[in-house]
């Protein structure tokens, strides 16, 4: 799928991150031209965050920013198996936000029409439309939190996140980047003022240009330049039951619950939360989780309560004040970019994320899509609040 | 009959464990219940639902430690005991049986099944030091059971050719390999109900453990330090067709691996 390689002198581009945003820039790079490119990895490709997301793909996102940025997202990712001739099992399957409350529900009829005039596909459904398609969710007045109504969003669905990390590498390779697994990247020397090269365990290199794709570690790596952006790392925990029958055909999502849940093609049962609530970045998974998960997953399908879970995981999430992610120049320091902040919602944004960030760097300036999520938002107080849509809750 | 099935937390050894100046870094690690220990609670939960009774998880060690009794209850235990041990290190197995055997005395049960060894030491000495302080029948290593009651057992004990075949009489400590079973997984309504089920904290001083009876003073020995096995050395590719690569090799084999002379 693709080669390893010794590490050359001297690379245009190094993008340091061999997740999925990583690899689709080395990809989008390479299609605008930019070959000698190499993707620095510190483990395996994948080891991060896309490959411990639950794999769920949206555009119903709260502002227009948001909006279109995501719905850019799943457009490239409608065609990109054919593109990178790679089954990415993409399933179109329709995905659920649920509202708990009266205030809930005024928040989801909001998005609902943002989406709509912005021409994405969403609505809102009372909860007998809810049962029709879920029919056996709990809509009665028996739970804590019952259920009053849905944001649905036909083009929602999920997609087999390791084949994305896959198909970008090997799309990457095929046109002339290198990808370099078990490759750390020590420290980031700048002269002038401007980014000169990387120095890895594996020797140094220079470069013009250096991307930090690095998601839950961003901290650690701005941290090299001197550079300090708003990014708080929480750790995030999922879980798979074993495999049963089909029987739930959309994604559902829960803010108030703090849950979402989707069935895989192999029939398990893909189940996150929201994120620790205290920061640090530790990979462990807790009975804490467990058993919350359970309880709140129970009062929406009692009809699970004998599904065994076969597996548990966390991975870490660079929180940003806003909820939106920062794709940007960072102008103290020529020639060196940050592509982080992504949360709880990264993974969905991955090719939208490689596209722009490779467009920003082949033209030395953001393009007008990722314009609003420049770092110095925060100073300006230009921000772009999805909190309400982005998390399940904290 | 009443089980009691001891069980211990480990360090989870299906990740990378780190040592550093010959002891092991604590953190960063996730700690499981020893596999084996599993297996001993999924025959104890199958001997009850066959023929009655309750099983009764008990592990010594920190507060953390309840975690693992609280996923052995989701698991389908009944009730747990956990004797709070703040600081296990440099305790051996037979710290561990003495303490257990404090715990022990007194209660009644009718047999205690434990994993063969535990996954972190690798000693499997507690179980059968435990069985000679109660003074009670032991059987190690068993691949199987029949004829349960709750008088007796037939038990199959793997040996190097063959297998043995015994009868015990209850009361009596069994340990299992780990073939004996697939242990289940917690389902969601086990895990809720986890959290009622009954666990008894006890503290070492409530049971008579001094602290010459615990640590590395109650114990009969000592663990110097922890060394990283050498990882293997990297291979040799030779590339060309196959009669290059084979007299390459053979090369080699003679020349610096000195292994054909």
């Amino acid at each position: 799928m693709w080669n390893n390689h010794e590490l050359k002198k001297n690379y245009d581009v190094v993008i340091i991150g061999g997740g999925a945003h990583g690899l689709a820039t080395a990809y989008y790079l390479a299609k605008l031209g930019i070959t000698n490119v190499a993707v620095m990895e510190q483990k395996f490709i994948g080891y991060g965050g896309s490959g411990r997301n639950t794999a769920i793909l949206r555009s119903n996102y709260r502002t227009e920013e948001g909006i279109k940025f995501y719905d850019q997202s799943l457009s490239l990712y409608e065609d990109l198996a054919g593109e990178l001739d790679f089954n990415l099992m993409f399933s179109r399957q329709g995905h659920f936000t649920l509202g708990h409350s009266t205030a809930a529900v005024s928040g989801l009829v909001t998005r609902a029409e943002n989406n709509k005039a912005l021409g994405v596909d969403s609505y809102f459904l009372d909860p007998l439309e809810i049962k029709k398609m879920l029919p056996e969710i709990d809509i009665s007045d028996h739970p804590r939190f019952p259920v009053h109504g849905a944001l649905y969003h036909p083009p929602g669905g999920i997609i087999r996140h390791d084949a994305v990390v896959w198909a970008y590498a090997r799309g990457a390779e095929r046109k002339g980047a290198q990808i370099h697994q078990l490759t750390e990247v020590q420290d980031i020397l700048v002269e002038n003022g401007k980014v000169s090269s990387v120095v890895t365990n594996r020797g140094t290199v220079s470069c013009n240009t250096v991307i930090s794709v690095v998601a839950g570690w961003s901290s650690e790596v701005c941290k090299k330049v001197n550079i300090k952006l708003p990014f708080v790392t929480h750790p995030l925990q999922a879980l798979v039951t074993q495999s049963y029958k089909p029987w739930l055909n959309h994604v559902v999502v829960s803010g108030t619950l703090h849950i979402y849940l989707s069935q895989t093609d192999r029939g398990e049962l893909v189940c996150g939360n929201g994120i620790d609530t205290y920061p640090h970045y530790g990979m462990r998974s807790t009975l804490g989780f467990l058993e919350s998960y359970a309880a709140h997953v129970l009062e929406l399908f009692p009809v699970l309560h004998n599904v065994a879970v076969q597996r548990q995981w966390a991975g870490l999430c660079d929180m940003t004040p806003d909820y939106s992610p920062i794709i940007s120049p960072i102008d103290e320091i020529n020639g060196f970019y940050v592509n982080g902040g992504w949360g709880t919602y990264g993974f969905k944004a991955s090719p939208a994320s490689g596209y722009n960030t490779a467009q920003m760097v082949a033209n030395g300036k953001a393009p007008k899509m990722i314009e609003p999520f420049r770092y110095n938002r925060f100073v300006e107080n230009r921000l772009v609040g999805e909190k309400a849509a982005a998390s399940v809750g904290s | 009959m009443e089980i009691i099935v001891p069980i211990k937390q480990v360090p989870d050894v299906a990740l990378n464990i780190k040592v550093k100046d010959g002891a092991v870094i604590e953190e960063g690690l996730s700690y499981v219940i020893s596999s084996w220990d599993e297996t001993a609670l999924e025959a104890a939960l199958q001997i009850t639902e066959d023929i009655g009774g309750e099983v009764t998880l008990l592990t010594i060690g920190p507060e953390k430690a309840a975690e693992s009794l609280r996923k052995g209850l989701a698991m389908g235990a009944h009730k747990a005991i956990h004797v709070k041990y703040y600081d296990a290190k440099q305790t051996d197995s037979f710290a561990y049986a003495k303490i257990l055997q404090k715990v022990l005395e007194g209660r009644e049960y009718d047999l205690i099944l434990a994993g063969r060894q535990s996954q972190d030491t690798d000693a499997g000495l507690t179980a059968p030091m435990l069985a000679e302080f109660l003074d009670l029948p032991q059987v190690t290593n068993i691949i199987r059971f029949s004829n349960v009651s709750n008088q007796n057992m037939t038990l199959y004990r793997k040996g190097d050719h063959a297998t043995e075949v015994l009868e015990m009489e209850l009361p009596g400590v069994v340990t299992v390999h780990d073939t004996l079973n697939e242990p289940r997984l917690a389902s969601m309504r086990g895990i809720m109900m986890a959290k009622k089920k009954p666990l008894e904290e006890i503290e070492l001083e409530a049971i008579g453990i001094t602290s010459e009876m615990s640590g590395l003073e109650g114990s009969m020995t000592e663990v110097l330090h922890y060394d990283k096995p050498e990882s293997r050395k990297e291979g040799k590719n030779f590339e060309g067709d196959e009669k290059d690569t084979v007299k390459q090799a053979l090369d080699l084999l003679i020349s610096e691996a000195k292994f054909l002379v």
